[in-house]
C-alpha cells in the first residue's frame, strides 16, 4: 500500500509553490491571481500523488483493476479544478473592478483594520466599550440602585387597576 | 398510566405553544395575558398533584421515547417524589408570579410580550430538567433554562447594567454547564448508559468515577450559585422582580440543587462528594448570611439570602441520611414558598414607594398594612419560628445532624456547626429585611403618602398564598412525612427522619431557640455589625476576580489585535502562510522522516514536461508583463494537465485542458483594459521574505508529499469502488461515478459555488441592470446598430483596398459579423467558426452522456460548450454572443440547480436515499436497449451550471466590458504599449 | 438573409452531425444513429447559425488529392523546418507576400488560408474577403523556392480545394477546370 514518492512531481509541486506563494504575497490582484492558479496546480498535483501511487486511467473495463489509480482524489481535483476556474473569473472581475474604479489593480489596506489595530493598541474606546471607563464597573450596589422595573404606579394608574 | 404518561408531553408542548403565542396574546389583551399564560404552569402544578396518590406509593408515570438510540441517548421523564416536588414548586410558583406579572408591570411598559415568552419558555424547560431520566436530556434543558435566564435578566436590553448582569449569568453558569457535560459523558461513558436511575442504582466508581462526580457538583453549584461561583446571582437582580422571584428563588437556581439531591442517593459516600458540599454548602451558607446583613437593597439583601439557603439545602440534601434528606426536602418546598413571597413583598414595596433602599424606607406597615403581615408570616417560615414550615424542616435537619450516625463523625460536627453559624445569621438578616422594609426608623423621614396607597389584590394575593402556605403545610407535618418520606428513603444511610410541628422540649429545641436568641441579639447590634463589616471588606471577592479575569481576556484580546490587525493582506496571508510552515510542518520535521528512497519511475516524458512546468513557472515569477505572464502560466496549467494524464487521470487532464484555455481567453478579455505592465514596485527588502515564505512554504509541501504517501496504514476507501461504480452508479468512469453519485453532495455544493460565483462576476462587471443591452442583431434594424471599431487606426488598412462584392462575398456566415468593423473581422475566424460552432456542442453533448463509462462528463462539457460559445463572441464580437445564447445566464444556472436537486431528490420517489442512483433498463422497439441512469440528469445540471458560468463569464468579462470601452471611448484592443502599430508591413512586400 | 431560408433544413449539417456522433460513439446501432440524427436537429434548430450557400459537393478522388499532398507538404515543411531550427548559420530570408485567389467564395479562401497556415513555415496574416487577397509570412523565401513559387503553391492549394469541394461554375469563374490540364497559369499581381 505503502508508495515511494516520485521524485519529478514531487520537484514540480515545490516550484509550483514557492512561485505561487511569492506571487500571492504581491499586491497586484493580477499577480496574486496568477500565484493561486499556480498554487492551486501544485495542490492538485500534490494531492494526487499522496493519494496513491500512479497507474492507469480508472476507467472499469479499459484498466485492470488492480493497475488503475485511485479514482477518489482525482473526483477531488476535478471538483478543485472547476472551482480554481470560478474562482480565477471572480478575481479577474474584481481585478477589473479595481481598475474601473482605482485606475490600477493593486490590494490596499483596510484602513477600517488599520484603525481598529491603533485603537486596540491604546486600548482607547475600548475601556468605555467593555464597561472599563474606570478602574472597574460600578459595584452591584449602584447596579441595583439603576434597576428599576417598569411597574404600574399605583397612584397614578388606578383606573387601570380597577378591573380586579 | 398511560393518560398520564403523555400528560406530560402535552404539558411540555403546551409550555412552548404558549411561548410561541405569549407576543400575539400579549399585543391582543395586554398585560392581562400573564392572566392566561399563568394556566399553563398552573396545569403542571395541578397534574402533579393529582398524581400524588400514585407517587407516594412509588407508582408515578414514566415514560421512554427512543431519541439517539446509537449512543444510548433516550428522552426519558419520570415522576417521583422530588420530581413531583419539584414540579409542584415549578408550576405552583410559576403560575402565582404569572398573576403577580399581570398587575406589577406598568400597561405601558416594553416587550412584555417577549418577556412572557421567556418566562413561559423557561417554566416549560424547568419542567423537563425536573422530569428528565436521562443525563443528556438533562442537560439540554439545564441549558435551556440557562439561556432563557440569560434573556429574562438581560430583559432591560438598554441598561448596560441590565445587560452585564446577564452576560456575567450566561458566563459562569454556562462554564459551570460544560464542565458538567464533561462529567455527564464520563460517568454515561462508565456506566454504559445515561438513564438516571440506571446510574444512581448501581454507581459507577473508581477514579474517573469521582472526577466525574466532582465535575458534576461544579455544574451543580454555578447554578445553584454555591460559593465561590455564587456572584452572578446577587447581579442578577437587575432582572424584573418576579423573574428574582421565580427564577433566582425558587426555581432555577434549585436546578443544582435538584442535581445534588439526585445523585446523592448514589454518590453521597464518596469522600470526594462529602468534602465538595461541606466546602460548597457551609461556605455559601455562612458567607451568604454575612453577606446578606451588610446589603442595603432589599432585593440584593435576599439574594445573598438565597446564596446562604441554597447552601443549607446542599448540606441537608448532600450530606448523606435519609432524616437530613427528609429536613432538605422539607426545607426545599418551604424555601421556595417563603423567598418567592418575600421577593414579591419587596417588589410591591418597590411598587408601592419607588424605592428598595432600606436607608429611605420608613413606616411603611402603616402604608401596607396587610403586605407587612405576608411579609412577616414569610419571614417567620424563613428564620425558623414556630409553628411555620422552616421551622418544621430546620428542626427535622438540627434533630438528624444531631443524631448522625449516616456520615463521619467529622463531617455531622462540621455540617453542624455551619449549620447553627447560618441559622443564626438567617435570623438576625430575616428580622433585619423585615425592619428594613416596613419598621419605622426615627432618622428616616416617611415618603410622601400619595405614593403609597394599598396595592391591588392581583399583587398581594400571590405573595399573600405563599406565605400563607408556609404556615398551612407545616400544621400537617404528618402529610409532609408521608409524602416526602418516599425519596429521603432511597438515600442509602441513616434512620428515616421524620416531620414533626412539635417534637417536645429536645435538645434541638433548646439549640432552636439558642439559635434564635443569638439572631435576635445580632439584629439588635446591627449597627455595630455594619460598620465592622464596612471596614472589613474580604480579601478576596469572588466578584472581583472574575471581573479582573474578564478584563485581562480583553486587554489581551486587544493586544493580540493591535499585533495581528495590519488591514494588509500580504501580511495576512503571510501569517497564514507561516502557520502552515511552523504548525503542520514542524509537527512533520519532528514527527516524520523522510523516505529512505524515492522514484524516477515516470521515466522521460514526465521528466520532461515537468522541467517545462518548472521552466515555466520561475519565468511566470520572472515577468512584468501581463500578457507574457498569463501566457507562461497558461503552459504551467497544460504541463499540469500532461503530468496528470501521465499520472493516470485522464478525466483531470481533459478538464485541466479546457480549463487552462478558457482561463488564458478570459484573462486576455480582461488584460485588455489593465495596463501591460505589472505595477513597478521598488526592489524592497520584503522581496526577500516573500521569496523566504514561498520557498518555506514549498519546502514544506514537498515534505508533505514525501511523507504522507507513506503514512498510509488502510487499504484505500476507494478499493472497492470500481465494482460498486458499475453495481450500483451504473457507470465504468470510476470518477465520475464518483462525482456524480458517491460524493454527488460534494458536486452540489461546488455547482452551488459556481453559481455564486457566476453570480458575482456579473454583478462586479454589470454596473446596473445585467439584462440590458443583450439585444440580438437580428432584433435591429439594420444600419441602427453600432460598429464596432470603425474609428481604429487600421494598420491593416493598406492591405485592405475596397472591391466591389459579388457573388458568395455577400455570404454571411455569422449574424454578428457586421457589427464589428472591416479591421475588427477576420473572414477565416468566422467561416471555421460557422463550421465548427455545431460540431462542437454535438461533441459536448457526447461527452455529457458518455462520460459516464469514459473520460469526460457534465464539466468537460460544459466547458467545451463554453468555449464554443467564447470562439463565437471572438469571431463576432458581443452581439454574436447575445445570438448564439440568447438566454439570461441565470436562467441556465438557476435550472441546473435544480434539475441536479431534483435528480436527486427522485431517487426519493423510488424508495432511495437522496442522491442515490437509480438504474432503468428498458428495451424500446428499434433502439433496443437503453441503459436510463437517473444520475445522468445529474450529469446534465452540472453541465448547464457550467454553461451558464461560462455565459456569465463572456458576457461580463467579455460583451459588457466591450460595451463600457464603446462608452467610455477606450476601445482599443490593449491599451499601451503591449500592442504597438506593426511596421507598415508595405515595406516588407 | 430571408426567414424563409432559415427555415430550411441544413440537411448537409445534420448528416455531417449524425457522422460526427456515429463515429465520437465508435459504433454503429439503430439507437446511436436515431439519437444522432435527433441530437444534430436539435442543435442545429435550436441554435441555428446563418444558412449557408454551398453549390458544390465532394469530389472523392479530388479530394483524396488534396489531403493526400496536404500531408505530403505538411512532412516536407516540418523536416525544412526542422533543419532550418537546427542551424544557427543560415539566416531564414523571411517575408510577408500577397495572393491574389481566383475564387470568390469566403469558404475556399478560408480552407486554403486554413491549409496554407497548418503547414509549417507559412502564416496567414490577413484574409481579405472584399478582395479574395491573402497575405501569408513565409518564415524562409529562399527555401521555399522564392516568392513567385510560394504564390503558385498557395494557388495550387486553392485549385486542389476547389476542385474537391467546387461546382463547376465556381471552377469555371475561377478559370479552373476539373482536371487542371488546361488551366491558365497563375496571375501575376
Amino acid at each position: 500500500m505503502i508508495s515511494t514518492p516520485d521524485f519529478v512531481l514531487v520537484v514540480v509541486i515545490a516550484v509550483l509553490f514557492a512561485g505561487g506563494v511569492y506571487l500571492m504575497l504581491e499586491r497586484s490582484l493580477s499577480r496574486v491571481l496568477i500565484g493561486i492558479i499556480l498554487v492551486s496546480n501544485g495542490a492538485n498535483l500534490l494531492m494526487l500523488v499522496v493519494g496513491g501511487p500512479p497507474g492507469g486511467a480508472p476507467i472499469v473495463g479499459m484498466t485492470p483493476e488492480q493497475e488503475m489509480s485511485d479514482p477518489l482524489p482525482q473526483a477531488m481535483v476535478l471538483t478543485a479544478i472547476v472551482i480554481t476556474l470560478g474562482m480565477s473569473a471572480f478575481l479577474l472581475a474584481m481585478a477589473y473592478r479595481s481598475w474601473q474604479l482605482n485606475e490600477h489593480d493593486e490590494v490596499q489596506d483596510d484602513l477600517e483594520d488599520r484603525r481598529l489595530a491603533r485603537q486596540a493598541a491604546t486600548d482607547q474606546g475600548l475601556r468605555s466599550e467593555l464597561g472599563f471607563d474606570g478602574a472597574l464597573p460600578a459595584t452591584l450596589d449602584e447596579d441595583a440602585a439603576e434597576a428599576r422595573d417598569e411597574m404600574a404606579l399605583f397612584g397614578e394608574e388606578r383606573a387601570e387597576v380597577d378591573w380586579e | 398510566m398511560l393518560c398520564s404518561k403523555s400528560t406530560l408531553l402535552v404539558l411540555l408542548l403546551a409550555h412552548a405553544a404558549a411561548a410561541l403565542g405569549a407576543p400575539t396574546l400579549v399585543s391582543w389583551l395586554g398585560r392581562r395575558a400573564f392572566l392566561v399564560l399563568a394556566l399553563v404552569p398552573g396545569s403542571a402544578a395541578a397534574w402533579a398533584l393529582g398524581q400524588t396518590a400514585a407517587v407516594t406509593s412509588g407508582e408515578g408515570p414514566t415514560m421512554t421515547l427512543s431519541w439517539i438510540p446509537a449512543l444510548g441517548i433516550d428522552l426519558a421523564f419520570r415522576l417521583d417524589t422530588l420530581s413531583w416536588l419539584m414540579v409542584l414548586l415549578v408550576g405552583g410558583v410559576g403560575a402565582l408570579v404569572l398573576v403577580y406579572c399581570s398587575a406589577y408591570f406598568s400597561p405601558a411598559s416594553g416587550n412584555l410580550g417577549r418577556f412572557a415568552a421567556f418566562f413561559v419558555g423557561f417554566a416549560g424547560a424547568m419542567l423537563g430538567l425536573v422530569t428528565s431520566d436521562n443525563l443528556v436530556q438533562l442537560y439540554v434543558f439545564w441549558e435551556l433554562t440557562t439561556v432563557f435566564s440569560y434573556l429574562l435578566i438581560g430583559h432591560y436590553t438598554t441598561r448596560k447594567s441590565s445587560r452585564r448582569a446577564a452576560t456575567k449569568a450566561i458566563l459562569v453558569t454556562t462554564a459551570g454547564g460544560l464542565v458538567m457535560l464533561i462529567g455527564i459523558v464520563l460517568i454515561g461513558d462508565l456506566s454504559g448508559t445515561y438513564s438516571i436511575t440506571d446510574i444512581v442504582a448501581a454507581p459507577p466508581t473508581g477514579p474517573v468515577a469521582v472526577t466525574a462526580v466532582v465535575l458534576l457538583l461544579v455544574g451543580a453549584a454555578s447554578k445553584s450559585a454555591l460559593v465561590p461561583l455564587h456572584f452572578w446571582l446577587p447581579a442578577a437582580m437587575a432582572a424584573p422582580t418576579p423573574v428574582s422571584a421565580y427564577l433566582h428563588a425558587a426555581a432555577m437556581v434549585k436546578a443544582g440543587i435538584y442535581l445534588v439531591a439526585r445523585l446523592a442517593p448514589g454518590y453521597a459516600g464518596l469522600e470526594a462528594w462529602q468534602l465538595m458540599i461541606l466546602v460548597l454548602g457551609g461556605f455559601s451558607l455562612v458567607m451568604g448570611g454575612y453577606q446578606a446583613l451588610r446589603q442595603h437593597d432589599l432585593k440584593l439583601l435576599l439574594a445573598y439570602g438565597t446564596v446562604s439557603q441554597l447552601g443549607l439545602l446542599a448540606i441537608l440534601l448532600g450530606a448523606g441520611s435519609r432524616a437530613t434528606a427528609l429536613a432538605g426536602l422539607a426545607l426545599l418546598g418551604a424555601h421556595a414558598m417563603f423567598k418567592a413571597s418575600l421577593f414579591l413583598v419587596v417588589g410591591l414595596v418597590d411598587a408601592a414607594t419607588g424605592t428598595r433602599d432600606l436607608r429611605n424606607l420608613s413606616a411603611i406597615w402603616r402604608r401596607l398594612p396587610v403586605t407587612a403581615v405576608m411579609a412577616a408570616l414569610a419571614m417567620a417560615s424563613m428564620i425558623g419560628l414556630p409553628p411555620f414550615a422552616g421551622f418544621v424542616a430546620k428542626e427535622a435537619a438540627l434533630e438528624s445532624l444531631l443524631h448522625g450516625g449516616a456520615s463521619p463523625a467529622w463531617l455531622d460536627i462540621a455540617l453542624l456547626v455551619a449549620f447553627v453559624a447560618g441559622s443564626v445569621l438567617t435570623v438576625a438578616y430575616g428580622l433585619r429585611l423585615w425592619w428594613g422594609a416596613f419598621a419605622t426608623k426615627a432618622t428616616i423621614p416617611e415618603i410622601e403618602p400619595v405614593r403609597v396607597i394599598r396595592p391591588p389584590l392581583l399583587l398581594l394575593a400571590p405573595a399573600a398564598l405563599l406565605a400563607v402556605g408556609g404556615l398551612a403545610v407545616a400544621v400537617l407535618p404528618g402529610l409532609g412525612d408521608q409524602v416526602l418520606s418516599p425519596y429521603a428513603n432511597t438515600y442509602p444511610a441513616g434512620e428515616p427522619g421524620h416531620l414533626t410541628l412539635w417534637p417536645g422540649l429536645t435538645p434541638a429545641l433548646v439549640i432552636s431557640l439558642g439559635m434564635l436568641a443569638a439572631g435576635v441579639g445580632l439584629f439588635a447590634i446591627r449597627d455595630r455589625v455594619e460598620r465592622w463589616q464596612a471596614t472589613h471588606q474580604g480579601p478576596l471577592d469572588a466578584d472581583n476576580v472574575y471581573r479582573r479575569t474578564l478584563r485581562g481576556l480583553d486587554l489581551f484580546a486587544a493586544d493580540l489585535t493591535s499585533l495581528f490587525q495590519r488591514g494588509s493582506l500580504p501580511f495576512y496571508l503571510g501569517i497564514v502562510l507561516l502557520m502552515v510552515v511552523i504548525l503542520p510542518g514542524g509537527a512533520m520535521a519532528l514527527g516524520t522522516s523522510l523516505p529512505d528512497r524515492i522514484s524516477l519511475r515516470g521515466g522521460v516524458p514526465q521528466l520532461l514536461v515537468g522541467a517545462l512546468v518548472v521552466v515555466a513557472t520561475i519565468l511566470t515569477v520572472r515577468s512584468r508583463r501581463r500578457l507574457k505572464a498569463v501566457i507562461l502560466t497558461g503552459i504551467t496549467g497544460y504541463g499540469t494537465a500532461m503530468l496528470f494524464f501521465l499520472y493516470g487521470a485522464p478525466d483531470l487532464a481533459l478538464d485541466q485542458v479546457l480549463v487552462e484555455t478558457i482561463t488564458l481567453v478570459v484573462f486576455v478579455l480582461v488584460l485588455r483594459r489593465l495596463p501591460a505592465y505589472f505595477s513597478n514596485r521598488p526592489l524592497a527588502a520584503d522581496r526577500w521574505v516573500r521569496l523566504g515564505i514561498g520557498i518555506a512554504v514549498a519546502v514544506t509541501v514537498a515534505g508533505f508529499a514525501m511523507v504522507v504517501p507513506q503514512a498510509r496504514l488502510e487499504p484505500p476507501v476507494s478499493a472497492a469502488l470500481p465494482q460498486e461504480a458499475v453495481a450500483f452508479g451504473g457507470g465504468s468512469n470510476v470518477v465520475n461515478v464518483i462525482l456524480v453519485d458517491v460524493r454527488a453532495w460534494d458536486t452540489m455544493g461546488e455547482i452551488s459555488v459556481l453559481v455564486a460565483a457566476a453570480t458575482g462576476i456579473a454583478s462586479l462587471t454589470f454596473l446596473r441592470s445585467r439584462t440590458r443591452d443583450s439585444r440580438r442583431p437580428r432584433d435591429h434594424v439594420p444600419g441602427e446598430l453600432p460598429v464596432l471599431g470603425l474609428g481604429d487606426p487600421d494598420p491593416m488598412a493598406p492591405l485592405r483596398r475596397p472591391g466591389t462584392s459579388s457573388g458568395s462575398r455577400s455570404q454571411e456566415w455569422l449574424r454578428g459579423g457586421r457589427t464589428l468593423a472591416p479591421q475588427r473581422r477576420s473572414v477565416v475566424f468566422e467561416v471555421t467558426t460557422r463550421m465548427l460552432y455545431h460540431t462542437m456542442l454535438v461533441f459536448a453533448i457526447w461527452l455529457l452522456f458518455s462520460g459516464h463509462n469514459a473520460p469526460g462528463g457534465g464539466f468537460a462539457a460544459g466547458l467545451i460548450t463554453g468555449l464554443a460559445l467564447a470562439v463565437r463572441y471572438l469571431a463576432g464580437g458581443r452581439y454574436e454572443l447575445a445570438e448564439a445564447a440568447p438566454l439570461h445566464p441565470g436562467l441556465l444556472l438557476g435550472s441546473g440547480l435544480f434539475l441536479a436537486t431534483g435528480s436527486g431528490l427522485i431517487p426519493i420517489l423510488l424508495g432511495g436515499e437522496v442522491l442515490q442512483t437509480a438504474i432503468f433498463d428498458l428495451t424500446v422497439p428499434l433502439i433496443g436497449e437503453v441503459h436510463l441512469i437517473t444520475s445522468t440528469f445529474f450529469d446534465i445540471g452540472v453541465y448547464l451550471v457550467v454553461v451558464g458560468l461560462m455565459l456569465d463569464v463572456l458576457r461580463s468579462l467579455g460583451a459588457e466590458i466591450d460595451r463600457q470601452g464603446e462608452a467610455t471611448g477606450h476601445d482599443s484592443d490593449l491599451v499601451g504599449p503591449a500592442l504597438e502599430p506593426a511596421p507598415p508591413l508595405r515595406d516588407r512586400l | 438573409m430571408s426567414r424563409g431560408s432559415r427555415r430550411r433544413l441544413p440537411w448537409r449539417m445534420l448528416v455531417w452531425l449524425t457522422l460526427v456522433w456515429l463515429m465520437l460513439w465508435g459504433r454503429l446501432s439503430t439507437g446511436t444513429l436515431l439519437a444522432g440524427i435527433a441530437i444534430a436537429a436539435l442543435v442545429t434548430t435550436t441554435l441555428p447559425l446563418p444558412a449557408v450557400e454551398f453549390q458544390g459537393g465532394i469530389h472523392p478522388f479530388a479530394t483524396a488529392r488534396l489531403v493526400g499532398r496536404f500531408i505530403l507538404d505538411l512532412v516536407r515543411a516540418s523536416i525544412q523546418v526542422t533543419l532550418l531550427a537546427l542551424n544557427p548559420s543560415r539566416t531564414p530570408s523571411g517575408a510577408v507576400i500577397r495572393v491574389h485567389l481566383r475564387s470568390e467564395s469566403d469558404l475556399y479562401l478560408t480552407l486554403t488560408a486554413e491549409l496554407s497556415t497548418l503547414v509549417p513555415g507559412s502564416l496567414v496574416v490577413e484574409a481579405n474577403r472584399q478582395t479574395g487577397v491573402l497575405h501569408l509570412h513565409i518564415l524562409d523565401v529562399d527555401a521555399l523556392g522564392g516568392i513567385e513559387k510560394v504564390r503558385a503553391d498557395t494557388l495550387g492549394i486553392e485549385a486542389r480545394v476547389l476542385r474537391a469541394l467546387a461546382s463547376d461554375d465556381e471552377l469555371a469563374a475561377a478559370g479552373l477546370t476539373r482536371s487542371g490540364r488546361d488551366e491558365r497559369r497563375v496571375e501575376q499581381t
